[in-house]
C-alpha cells in the first residue's frame, strides 16, 4: 500500500527561517536550531520537533545558526552585527562577539573549541572560545559578502562561499587560500558532509558534488527550478532540494532520478533545510515562518510517525 | 489512492510564556552545572539543601522586585551610564523592567523598557519606616 509523506509542522517562528542545523546524536537524541528573521532563534528536538526553547538576545535578524556536536552550545548570526554563542541546556548567553557589518555564517570546530564566523564585512574570523576576549583571527580575500563558511578536513581548512560567486578553500594556519571555484551565478547553498568529504553547492538551478578536500567536481544534478538550498543524506544514497517553485525535491544520488516532489500546501518558497544525523529525516525552513520535518522512508515508525499495517 | 501516514501527535510549539529550556527535564538536570558552590550532583541530601537555598534566594530577590515598586532606583549600565527612574516592572524572564520618568542626557522618558542584559548593577533604598 503506497504511503504518502505527511510533514510535520513546527510552528512558532513569526518570519521567514532562513537557516537550519542540526547537533550530532547525543545521549538525550539530536537537536535542530532554527535561525529565524524575527530575531529569535529557536531550539527544538531533532526527531519529534518538538519546542525546548528559544534564544533571546539578538536585535535583529538571525542569518545563521548552529550547534555544536553534543548540543551544549549554540552559535547565531545576525543582523545586529553580532554573533552570539549561547549554552543549548539553559538558554543562556555566554558571548557576544562584536562585528563590523551583518554576520551571516557560523560554525563550530568538532571540538567547540573555537567560532568561524563570516559576513557581510567580507572577512573570515576564528574565534578561541576558551580566550573570548583575544582578538580573533582574520582572514581576508573574498571581494564581496560571505554568506556561508564552514570548517572542513578536519578543522584544518575553511570552506567559504561568498557573493562574488565563489567558493575559497583556505588553510587554517597559512590562512592563505589554497583553492577558488567560481561560478556562473551566485552560489545558494553550501553543505560540507565530513564523513566521505563531499561539499554540496547549489547554484542556479543546479546542485553540484564536489570532493571536499580537492574541490574536484564529482556531478552535477539539473532541477527544475531555482535552488535555495540543497542537502545530501549522511549515507549519500539521496538528496534534497528546495526550490523557488514552492516544491521540495528528492533525488536518487546515484541515478540522479526524481524520487519524490513534496507540493507545499502554503505560497512561501523553501528557504533551506538540512539532513538530520542518523538520516532517518529531513528539515525544511520556509519563508512562512514554518519548519517541516519529512521522513526518509515514508511509513516507517519513527519519532512522531507511526506505521500502520494493514487492518489496523 | 496514497494513504496519509499516521502521527502520533504534531510537534509541540513554544508556549508563549517563558522562552523554554525547561529546568526540570532530564538533560537540563544532567548537563546544568550548579551556580552554587560546587556540590556533587550524585549527592541527593546537597542537592536538596542547594534547591532550598536557591528557592530562597530566588523568592527573596522576587520580593525584592516586589518592593521596588514605585520606587526611585538608580541605574548603572555599560559604556558609564548611570540613571535614575522609577520601577514600574519586570517581564517573566527578567529580560526587561518598565520604568517610568527615566532621566536621560536627553531629558526624562515617560516610560521605557530597560534591557536587563544592558544593567551592570541598580540600587533603592527600601522604606525603612515600613519594616
Amino acid at each position: 500500500m503506497a504511503m504518502r509523506q505527511t510533514p510535520l509542522t513546527c510552528s512558532g517562528h513569526t518570519r521567514p527561517v532562513v537557516d537550519l542545523a542540526f547537533s550530532g546524536i547525543t545521549p538525550y537524541g539530536y537537536f535542530l536550531i532554527s535561525a529565524c528573521k524575527d530575531g529569535k532563534p529557536m531550539l527544538r528536538q531533532g526527531d519529534t520537533g518538538d519546542w525546548i526553547g528559544t534564544f533571546l538576545g539578538h536585535k535583529g535578524a538571525v542569518w545563521g545558526a548552529t550547534l555544536n556536536k553534543e548540543a551544549t552550545k549554540a552559535a547565531t548570526a545576525a543582523a545586529d552585527f553580532t554573533a552570539k554563542v549561547w549554552d543549548a541546556v539553559t538558554g543562556d548567553e555566554l558571548l557576544t562577539l562584536a562585528h563590523k557589518h551583518i554576520v551571516k555564517s557560523v560554525n563550530f570546530t568538532q571540538d567547540s573549541n573555537y567560532l568561524l564566523t563570516g559576513g557581510h564585512d567580507k572577512v573570515l574570523r576564528i574565534y578561541d572560545l576558551n580566550k573570548p576576549e583575544a582578538e580573533p583571527q582574520e582572514i581576508s580575500g573574498h571581494t564581496s559578502a560571505i554568506k556561508k563558511a564552514l570548517w572542513c578536513n578536519n578543522d584544518k581548512q575553511i570552506l567559504s562561499a561568498a557573493d562574488d560567486k565563489t567558493v575559497c578553500l583556505w588553510d587554517r594556519s597559512s590562512m592563505e587560500v589554497v583553492k577558488t571555484l567560481p561560478f556562473d551565478a551566485s552560489v545558494s547553498s553550501m553543505e560540507y558532509i565530513p564523513d566521505g568529504e563531499v561539499l554540496v553547492i547549489s547554484y542556479g538551478k543546479t546542485v553540484a558534488f564536489y570532493n571536499a578536500l580537492s574541490l574536484e567536481l564529482i556531478k552535477t544534478v539539473d532541477v527544475p527550478a531555482s535552488v535555495h538550498s540543497a542537502s545530501l543524506h549522511p549515507e549519500k544514497d539521496f538528496f534534497v532540494v528546495g526550490g523557488d517553485d514552492f516544491k521540495l525535491y528528492k533525488y536518487d544520488y546515484s541515478t540522479k532520478e526524481e524520487l519524490e516532489k513534496a507540493e507545499k500546501t502554503f505560497q512561501w518558497p523553501i528557504e533551506t533545510e538540512k539532513r538530520v544525523p542518523d538520516g532517518e529525516l529531513y528539515a525544511s525552513g520556509s519563508e512562512d515562518g514554518t519548519l517541516r520535518l519529512w521522513q526518509t522512508a515514508v511509513g516507517k515508525t519513527y519519532g512522531l510517525w507511526k506505521c500502520v499495517l494493514p487492518g489496523e | 489512492m496514497k494513504t496519509l501516514v499516521r502521527v502520533l501527535r504534531l510537534p509541540r510549539g513554544p508556549d508563549g510564556s517563558s522562552r523554554g529550556f525547561d529546568p526540570s527535564s532530564a538533560r537540563y538536570q544532567a548537563l546544568c552545572p550548579s551556580t552554587i558552590s560546587a556540590s556533587d550532583p550524585v549527592d541527593c541530601v546537597d542537592l536538596k539543601s542547594e534547591q532550598r537555598a536557591r528557592s530562597v534566594l530566588r523568592e527573596r530577590y522576587l520580593r525584592s522586585l516586589i518592593s521596588m515598586v514605585k520606587r526611585d532606583v538608580k541605574f548603572t549600565m555599560y559604556e558609564k551610564v548611570k540613571v535614575d527612574a522609577v520601577f514600574q516592572a519586570s517581564d517573566i524572564d527578567i529580560l526587561n523592567f518598565q520604568v517610568a520618568d527615566l532621566e536621560t542626557p536627553l531629558g526624562v522618558q515617560k516610560e521605557a523598557l530597560i534591557r536587563c542584559p544592558d544593567v551592570i548593577s541598580y540600587s533603592f533604598e527600601i522604606d525603612s519606616s515600613k519594616m
